[in-house]
């Protein structure tokens, strides 16, 4: 029985294994060559082949286990690399409309050149999409945490509490366990809470606070459409999760220049600057470059602010262009207040809206 | 200073768990090695009461190896691939700050602990 049970355990841990051939072929050539060793080490010893066979298959423990985890982290890997080229296209991509830009005659005033980027006046839709023409996976995970759901655990183990969200809400879920066990944080924490309509993200957030021990704190990020969950010190930083979405506001800068109520109009660099100076202090004052800030930056180029922040902030600037378009196509005097003292602009605004917009249509 | 405790048969789970990665950096320090021997390394090193599974080691190699903490080449022995591990630059540097954590951990637990064995020794 000797090499077929080893053959075959080597077999089993292969098909396991969520990998491309190539992978495979290396992950098993790596145990093979432990196994190999181990055995003629037991040989040596005076252990029969067939016990020692099974000794050193019993001492590698699960292959489901094993090959899970080898999966895991060579899939970790490749949406790492993913995300790194992601960054780049969408870098790319800036940089060759940029430059498109900057080649085409340049003609006075401030008209719109036919680009990928989201037209003026109509609500912005999330702008990677635009760039990179592909739907946003972080966009589709952070739906899939907003489902409401019932959880019912009585000190059921972490690890299947996180399978249950994982099915639940169909989001994948990656949990960097090696980082958790270093933590002390163990697969069998028990976790109990009974929790009736909450949202899955909110859930998971109490989840992992009930795992939490007093010197580690556990956490989760969306990355690349996978939501990681490991120990808050290793999640990606703030930083690190930055990207560039670009907005045409040549429409903002250009009514801004039609209006003749106050005083002369203001050269365009002039109101380029102050529409930038409005986002900075309207949105995450604190997190700017300009403003001593380490996150968010933000440079223009003909009409086009090229700015770099979290997809938070970035949903929060599109929500205030937007509002900021709505109140500009209002006939002065009609103009309403923000609702909230914070900041941040509310929508509702009087029926009539769509109208004013639609006649005003793309300005001239 | 070490007081008398009876040899231990074994070492809880949970306390290796925190300073695998830093038996494995270290192990690595001054030459390249394939997992079989990391293994031994650390069951040598700790009499036999730490037997490092394969299941727990390799997923570690790869983890660190996925960081750019450790880096793998293959290469043929006794007409078999083998794959060799060794130490990178950035590896260095987290053994450095790791060994650094441990040696304060292990301090603090030895005043804690040396007196402690040396009261049990007491008769009630």
């Amino acid at each position: 029985m000797s090499d077929y049970e080893f053959e075959a355990y080597l077999t089993l841990l292969s098909k396991l294994l969520r990998l491309s051939g190539k992978q495979r072929e290396a992950i098993a050539a790596e145990l093979r060559d432990h196994l190999d060793q181990r055995m003629t080490e037991l040989q040596a010893r005076g252990v029969d082949r067939d016990d020692a066979v099974l000794r050193a298959l019993e001492e590698f423990g699960d292959a489901a286990g094993l090959a899970a985890e080898l999966s895991q982290i060579r899939q970790y890997v490749r949406r790492r690399r993913i995300m790194k080229a992601t960054l780049t296209t969408v870098t790319a991509a800036a940089a060759v409309i940029l430059l498109t830009l900057a080649l085409l005659p340049q003609t006075p005033g401030l008209d719109v050149n036919p680009t990928a980027i989201a037209d003026a006046g109509e609500r912005a839709a999330p702008a990677p999409a635009e760039v990179a023409e592909k739907p946003d996976p972080n966009e589709q995970v952070r739906r899939a945490l907003a489902k409401r759901i019932e959880v019912d655990f009585q000190g059921n183990q972490l690890e299947n509490v996180i399978v249950y969200l994982r099915d639940v809400t169909g989001a994948s879920v990656l949990v960097q366990w090696p980082f958790l066990n270093a933590a002390g944080v163990a697969q069998d924490t028990p976790i109990t809470m009974q929790l009736k309509s909450v949202s899955a993200r909110q859930a998971l957030d109490f989840v992992l606070e009930q795992a939490s021990g007093p010197d580690v704190e556990l956490g989760h990020a969306i990355i690349d459409g996978v939501v990681v969950i490991n120990v808050k010190d290793r999640l990606p930083s703030v930083a690190e999760r930055t990207e560039i979405r670009m907005y045409n506001c040549r429409d903002l800068i250009e009514s801004t220049s039609r209006k003749t109520g106050f005083g002369d109009p203001a050269p365009v660099s002039e109101r380029v600057v102050m529409l930038m100076d409005l986002i900075r202090a309207s949105i995450e004052p604190d997190a700017w470059h300009a403003r001593g800030g380490l996150t968010g930056s933000m440079n223009e180029y003909n009409g086009l602010l090229v700015i770099r922040h979290t997809p938070e902030t970035h949903e929060r600037i599109a929500e205030f262009l937007d509002q900021l378009r709505k109140v500009d196509r209002q006939p002065v005097g009609r103009q309403q207040p923000p609702r909230s003292a914070d900041g941040g602009y509310d929508g509702g605004y009087g029926a009539g809206m769509d109208e004013q917009a639609e006649s005003y249509g793309g300005f001239e | 200073m070490a007081r008398k405790t009876p040899q231990p048969e074994a070492i809880n789970r949970e306390l290796v768990r925190g300073s695998v990665e830093l038996m494995v950096l270290s192990v690595l320090v001054d030459d390249a090695k394939y997992g079989y021997l990391i293994q031994k390394r650390v069951a040598d090193a700790s009499d036999g009461l730490i037997q490092l599974k394969a299941g727990t080691l390799y997923p570690l190699l790869h983890r660190l190896e996925a960081e750019g903490l450790i880096r793998a080449k293959w290469e043929k022995s006794t007409g078999r691939d083998r794959k060799w591990y060794e130490l990178t630059a950035a590896g260095r540097r987290r053994l450095h700050t790791q060994a650094g954590q441990w040696q304060a951990l292990a301090r603090c637990v030895e005043k804690l602990v040396d007196p402690a064995v040396a009261a049990l020794a007491k008769p009630a």
